[in-house]
């Protein structure tokens, strides 16, 4: 055994094996492609020689340079062909063009050829389109064509853009986190420029709100520092951020809102935990409320006390069993707190209490939250049994000055807090 | 058999892109417990896509898959733990002794393999013990093989820190080993 391998299989105890991982990946992609398949799954098309589009595009009457984002074709579902690797002129009817093209093809498609740019990137949101459910059974989607280039004209490569850019949806007052993040987008690139679709959830049953495709330069939470909710849920782009920030809002009328839909899609992302969650839930909560009274009374204790002494009590974070032990070492002083004392000395800056919901893309029902730095999702095991668990500390000059708290609570659900700490006396 | 078909491009894919995802991931979690699943949460959309979309649809497997990565730890985690993660990574600032890498990375002592196995596993239980970061560098070491400056950069350590790290986990583990009669 070599030492590579024998290392291997140090961290195969914690279920790190690459063969296993491919393979329960290749089972769940399964599942996850035949779930998302609303319609009979769609071959990508054969690549086709690219001199029957170039030469189109050369004729073009809308044709503009790289750097202007209004790219190479005429129509939507021109873009989406090229996107798609399709040449019209080989159809006889739109009946048979490609899903994608077909979507685009559609009369009631809302070009918008809308320009922004930032941070040396040009951005043109091109169309909004609808796509119907195949069936009963199946579900509407929503498709954004849009183009990104570098403003200066430098070529704009595949990978770069992957690495770079991100685009998704937000709905007002449905927070950034909900499950209509979900997308998949299909592009390609032509002359340094990105030709993109972006495919989400049904907007339209949301018309009645602000929709938005934001496309910024950072993913995941980083990205979000560009953009501010406000309490009615619409979104702002922060005007001084210095990475790309665009936000569209898209045109899709109010008249195709449809509130019943809405609802049953909101309703939709909740899930009713299986009979396994609720006996984990169950234990959970048996301790709870045991800790809970404890904590009652050291917050008893605390009460009318700026900064509590480090109580004594056992249920103190250094002692949390859901606690990581890097967060503990990071807590320092505050490690020696319990929950109640935590929040005795603290201020409450932030407080959820959230369901348990099942989300596209994750492998069991989770939970999740929106607070002003952003999304999480998480499981019941980030409580590993516990009845709560400090999940992440902020600090500033190396002093703990602010502390998340998941708690679980009696009717399941689960409420996260955020405090903020003051300084602690060495 | 066609590279075009699925499964083989899967598999290719996989193969080639495996250990610098598993080092994304490994940077970007909370938890080194959690690899398996944010890994096999990665690919299990990578393969969706190459199902629905056919290989065709992916032009550039690694900065694809690593998109693909960077997404999924965006929905794993919150801003609160991946600043927590900077903060601690950052916050360390420990002079490291000097010591003989190649002496502690050594292959563990000949012996039966089922024994090697055994002890892979008992190892594995008691790494399981030490924190996210210690687990990260023993990772980064010894599955990914890199270099101690190249993980140190790689996790925003000082190369001190994780010689330290490494080599006092290396001690106590071997410690351990040996009260329970093997060598490591």
């Amino acid at each position: 055994m070599t030492k590579q391998e024998f290392w291997t299989r140090v961290f195969a105890a914690e279920g790190l094996d690459e063969a296993a991982v491919r393979a329960d990946a290749m089972q769940r992609g399964a599942a996850l492609a035949a779930a998302r398949q609303t319609e009979k799954k769609r071959p990508m098309p054969a690549r086709r020689p690219l001199a029957a589009l170039v030469a189109a595009a050369a004729v073009c009457l809308f044709a503009v340079g790289a750097g202007a984002a209004g790219g190479l074709f005429k129509t939507p579902a021109e873009t989406a062909a090229f996107i798609t690797h399709d040449d019209l002129s080989a159809f006889e009817d739109e009946e048979e063009y490609p899903t994608l093209v077909k979507i685009y093809s559609a009369p009631d498609v809302i070009t918008v050829n809308e320009v922004q740019a930032d941070a040396g990137y040009t951005v043109t949101l091109l169309a909004v389109a609808n796509e119907p459910a195949a069936d009963e059974a199946g579900a509407a989607h929503t498709h954004m064509l849009y183009t990104v280039a570098r403003s200066d004209g430098t070529p704009l490569t595949e990978a770069e853009w992957g690495h770079e850019i991100d685009c998704e949806v937000v709905i007002q007052g449905c927070g950034t986190a909900a499950p209509y993040r979900q997308s998949m987008t299909t592009y390609r690139e032509q002359d340094g420029v990105i030709y993109a679709d972006l495919r989400v959830c049904d907007l339209y049953p949301f018309a009645d709100r602000e929709l938005y495709l934001i496309v910024r330069q950072a993913w995941g939470f980083a990205g979000r520092f560009g953009y501010h909710a406000g309490d009615d849920g619409r979104i702002t782009a922060v005007a001084d951020y210095e990475n790309l920030n665009l936000l569209f809002t898209l045109p899709i009328g109010a008249e195709h809102a449809d509130a019943a839909s809405a609802t049953r899609a909101e309703e939709g992302w909740h899930y009713e935990p299986t009979a396994e969650e609720q006996a984990l839930l169950a234990q959970v909560l048996a301790q709870a409320k045991a800790r809970d009274e404890l904590n009652a009374a050291v917050a008893a204790q605390a009460a009318g006390q700026p900064l509590p002494e480090p109580d004594s009590a056992q249920d103190t974070v250094a002692n949390n069993p859901a606690t990581l032990a890097s967060l503990k070492e990071d807590m320092g002083a505050w490690a020696n707190y319990t929950r109640a004392g935590l929040r005795a000395a603290g201020e409450t800056l932030f407080t959820k209490v959230c369901a348990l919901t099942l989300l596209p893309g994750q492998p069991a029902p989770c939970y999740w939250y929106e607070s002003r730095y952003g999304s999480r999702i998480f499981g019941l095991k980030e409580l590993d049994g516990a009845p709560w668990a400090v999940v992440g500390a902020g600090m500033e000059g190396g002093a703990v000055t602010e502390v998340t708290i998941l708690s679980a609570n009696a009717d399941g659900t689960v409420t996260v807090e955020i405090l903020a700490l003051p300084p602690l006396e060495p | 058999m066609s590279a075009q078909e699925p499964i083989p491009f899967f598999e290719a894919l996989y193969r080639d892109t495996y250990p610098q995802t598993l080092l994304t991931v490994t940077r970007g979690c909370s938890d080194p417990a959690e690899i398996p699943d944010l890994l096999q949460d990665i690919y299990a959309d990578v393969y969706a896509d190459i199902l629905l979309y056919g290989p065709g649809h992916i032009r550039d497997p690694a900065a694809y898959v690593r998109a693909i990565a960077r997404r999924k730890l965006g929905a794993w985690y919150g801003l609160r733990a991946r600043l927590q993660s900077f903060v601690l990574l950052r916050s360390e600032n420990e002079d490291g002794d000097g010591y003989d890498l190649p002496a502690l990375a050594s292959v563990p002592a000949a012996g039966d393999t089922a024994e090697l196995h055994l002890l892979a596993q008992q190892v594995g239980e008691r790494l399981k013990g030490y924190p996210a970061q210690v687990r990260k560098i023993f990772l980064c070491r010894f599955v990914l093989d890199m270099p101690l400056g190249e993980i140190a950069r790689a996790l925003g350590l000082n190369e001190n820190t994780v010689k330290t790290k490494l080599y006092r986990t290396l001690q106590e583990l071997r410690g351990h080993c040996q009260k329970e009669g093997a060598d490591l």
